[in-house]
């Protein structure tokens, strides 16, 4: 069995006959799959979120699960071979919080790059619409809310980014998309950036020809009463990414509309 | 038993007209009254809860019938002032012996006016917690952790102090304890951070809090509160105990129970101890 998928990347189709069997290290995730004769079995596991987590996406065939790995299996009729794994965005916004303080003086305008760790949607089936069996984050990030106070508001993941201003391929993981996200500060006042929710159910996924994943490029605009103007979503993939195709929809891309209705919405500081 | 003559006399007469025309309206009007009482609830459905919907059915329905009796009988020939005037004296005995339940009832659409809670939520009164099964004209039902049935008196609620414990996505989960007097408080404040942090349950917005709380007879008091979402609330705090209980006993950070020290007297020497043999028994018995 060929150690990458149908089209020589690390996600896409991957051939697993009856009785085969095939073990994943993506970011935090273990995962292995096997063929069974009328179902699928998975196993699964995270590891403890680690900042030094290696740029891995592995796939080694034959291997077996380990130990701490616990047993799901799905039964399916149809007897088609191929897994599908395809990378997508995370189910809930993403709060992303800089390590060091940022800030946008009155009248300056930032690009800044998040990357945010993806999740997998396993499918099986011979042809589309394929049946999705699981769908697993690479990496587990924490709970956390966003909202002015603790009764109103929203449950979203936290991550701690840096927050480049400057792309260092060697820096982009392949299980991470990156989210360029374009910060312009009309208002009076320097923008201090503490907290972004970014929201990744309405952004498209894409892979460069490189490899590389990215999102829609997303503008925020503070006017100059100090509220939104506009948030606005690239209707394509990011100019960094010339090129990519588009490998997965938005999750909830008639909301988009609707996604942001207060600046206070989107920074909390 | 009327004889055959007597029953063609009444025919003959016309009576039987009202009596037949009363119970057509009866008919017809209990059947709109069924019929408009279901469009009724099928249109306020979108709208109310399921709750409100029955009740809103049944005040259509009742008062659709109430209005088709008292036509009917007004058809029949009653003099409907004098029912009025027995119905008054009627209520009036019927509401003094019947003030709890009024009380009750009156107290019941107060609450569903102010819905403090739902069906489904769970909430605390009194010392009993339990999930909503309905809410009721008199009282409200609920269903306790370990399956019990528990009927309150709407009144009681109207009166007392309601919890819900559903009515917030997230809740603060209040971990104490205390730890001996001779442990870094900050150290201890680091770990209990980094545990927090470790568990993807545990909310990182709001921030976990810690707070000494004083310094007990043998220990010093802290209060450690994370945040997580309300259904991993047991989940988060039986995890955060033991992963606590855990590191402690790996950084040998000792949770100390009670003890008292005793001294002599300030910068005392230790208490001397001195066992005493027992008296040797006399075998001769004297």
């Amino acid at each position: 069995m060929p150690a990458r998928s149908l089209d020589g990347r690390w996600f896409g189709a991957f051939e697993i006959p009856p009785g085969a069997r095939g073990r994943w290290e993506i970011g935090a995730l273990a995962m292995c799959v096997e063929r069974a004769v009328g179902e699928w079995r998975i196993w699964h596991s995270h590891a403890p979120v680690d900042p030094g987590l290696p740029d891995r996406a592995l796939f080694a065939p034959d291997l077996g699960p380990t130990p701490e790995q616990a047993l799901q299996r799905y039964v399916v009729d149809d007897l088609h071979p191929e897994l599908r794994l395809t990378p997508l965005l995370p189910d809930r916004s993403v709060v992303a919080r800089p390590v060091s303080p940022l800030f946008v003086p009155a009248g300056e305008s930032a690009r800044l790059y998040v990357g945010i760790p993806l999740w997998l949607r396993l499918e099986v089936g011979s042809r589309a619409p394929y049946q999705t069996l699981l769908e697993l984050p690479t990496v587990r990030l924490s709970d956390t809310w966003f909202g002015l106070t603790p009764m109103v508001g929203e449950l979203c993941y936290a991550l701690k980014t840096r927050c480049r201003l400057a792309l260092d391929p060697a820096q982009q993981l392949p299980y991470r998309a990156t989210v360029p996200l374009v910060i312009r500060n009309r208002f009076r006042e320097p923008l201090a950036l503490e907290r972004v929710n970014v929201p990744v159910r309405q952004l498209s996924l894409y892979a460069a020809p490189g490899g590389a994943l990215w999102a829609n490029e997303l503008t925020l605009e503070r006017d100059e009463e100090g509220s939104l103007a506009a948030l606005r979503f690239g209707p394509a993939a990011p100019v960094e990414a010339a090129g990519a195709e588009e490998v997965a929809r938005p999750r909830d891309p008639t909301s988009r509309r609707a996604a942001i209705r207060s600046f206070s919405a989107l920074f909390q500081s | 038993m009327p004889t055959w003559s007597e029953i063609g006399t009444w025919l003959g007469s016309g009576q039987w007209w009202g009596l037949a025309r009363a119970v057509l309206i009866l008919l017809i009007g209990l059947i709109a009254a069924r019929v408009l009482a279901s469009a009724a609830a099928r249109m306020l459905v979108a709208r109310l809860d399921a709750h409100r919907t029955l009740i809103a059915r049944r005040a259509v329905f009742y008062l659709i019938a109430g209005l088709t009796v008292t036509t009917a009988l007004h058809q029949l020939g009653f003099n409907l002032s004098v029912l009025l005037g027995a119905a008054g004296v009627v209520s009036l005995a019927i509401g003094f012996a019947s003030q709890t339940a009024i009380s009750n009832l009156i107290s019941g659409l107060f609450l569903m006016g102010e819905r403090p809670f739902g069906i489904g939520d769970m909430v605390r009164v009194g010392a009993t917690i339990g999930e909503v099964l309905s809410i009721d004209l008199l009282s409200v039902k609920l269903r306790t952790p370990d399956n019990l049935l528990v009927r309150i008196p709407n009144e009681t609620l109207l009166k007392s102090e309601v919890t819900n414990l559903s009515r917030f996505p997230i809740r603060r989960i209040d971990l104490t304890f205390g730890i001996a007097r001779k442990e870094d408080i900050g150290r201890v404040r680091a770990l209990l951070l980094e545990l927090a942090d470790a568990d993807p349950m545990c909310l990182e917005e709001p921030k976990p809090l810690f707070i000494i709380v004083g310094f007990g007879a043998a220990s010093v008091e802290l209060q450690f509160s994370v945040w997580a979402r309300r259904e991993n609330f047991l989940e988060l705090k039986n995890g955060m105990l033991q992963a606590i209980k855990r590191r402690f006993d790996q950084e040998g950070i000792e949770i100390p129970f009670p003890h008292v020290s005793l001294y002599a007297g300030s910068g005392s020497e230790p208490i001397p101890v001195r066992f005493v043999p027992p008296p040797p028994v006399d075998p001769a018995g004297g």
